[in-house]
């Protein structure tokens, strides 16, 4: 098997891996770790440790959600949130494991890789817009939902991390219609005699 | 498409097999297949006048406009 077939089945199982355990992972920490407190787990010991961080960003901060008690309301709405703020992610991730199937099968070129790439583009693109604005938005809100009234918080922001993500999601976007255009004056010259 | 390909009129013609043409013009079967279904996007003035060659004829015997008119539907 060539290296761009095994690096690309690599890729598929990782993304895959990403794809399952991003959501399970913001399901248990909102959801299930009300049964199973989190500080009694393995994981527990590594969040002690200092080696994960589960963060929300608020006011251009970071506030750390690692053993904190919620209401199911608020939990509910960081689930909401960390759902909000990852599907794009996840859009992408899926793309991405449809591109790494072509290069598996030795499909290196074709109209669905550059139609692939313009949907990973697209879908970080929305991620940066939408995505982080609208999921860190919702966690505010879910992380001070319990607080006395007069003292929840909603915050929406759009800074750096935004804009860094539009500028390689255009980047992604245009190198998929350059693969377009290029396939389009291939298929051309094929039926040149 | 409003070029007709006249290449099987003249393979008949000649009595001659697509093989045959394809190997005296210098390209596959498969190509001159693409352009006897009418399924070629261009061809070049250097085939063409391999292909006038070979079937001793003029471009136009192969190569014939007819207009189309809109159809509406």
């Amino acid at each position: 098997m060539t290296n761009i077939k095994k690096i690309s089945r690599a890729l598929q199982w990782i993304f895959g891996l990403y794809l399952i355990s991003s959501p399970l992972a913001s399901l248990f920490f909102w959801v299930l770790s009300t049964f199973v407190p989190l500080k009694q787990t393995f994981m527990g010991n590594l969040f002690d440790q200092g080696m994960f961080e589960i963060t929300v960003r608020a006011l251009g901060k970071s506030y750390s959600l690692y053993g904190q008690d919620f209401s199911w309301n608020a939990r509910f709405l960081g689930l909401l949130g960390d759902f909000a703020h990852d599907i794009f992610k996840w859009i992408a991730a899926f793309y991405v494991i449809c591109l790494m199937k072509l290069y598996a099968t030795g499909n290196l070129f074709s109209q669905k890789h550059a139609f692939y790439f313009k949907r990973i583009g697209q879908s970080l693109l929305f991620y940066g817009t939408f995505g982080l604005v609208a999921g860190d938005s919702i966690l505010g809100i879910a992380v001070t939902f319990d607080n006395p009234v007069g003292q929840r918080l909603l915050s929406i922001g759009f800074g750096t991390p935004n804009v860094e993500m539009i500028v390689v999601s255009l980047m992604i976007i245009l190198v998929g219609w350059v693969m377009l255009e290029g396939f389009k004056l291939r298929a051309e010259q094929e039926l040149t005699i | 498409m409003p070029l007709i390909i006249n290449l099987d009129v003249m393979l008949a013609k000649r009595k001659m097999k697509l093989q045959d043409l394809a190997s005296q013009v210098g390209i596959t079967p498969q190509n001159l297949s693409v352009l006897k279904t009418g399924r070629a996007k261009a061809i070049r003035f250097s085939t063409l006048e391999a292909l006038c060659r070979v079937l001793e004829c003029q471009p136009g015997d192969i190569l014939a406009y007819e207009d189309v008119p809109d159809s509406f539907l």
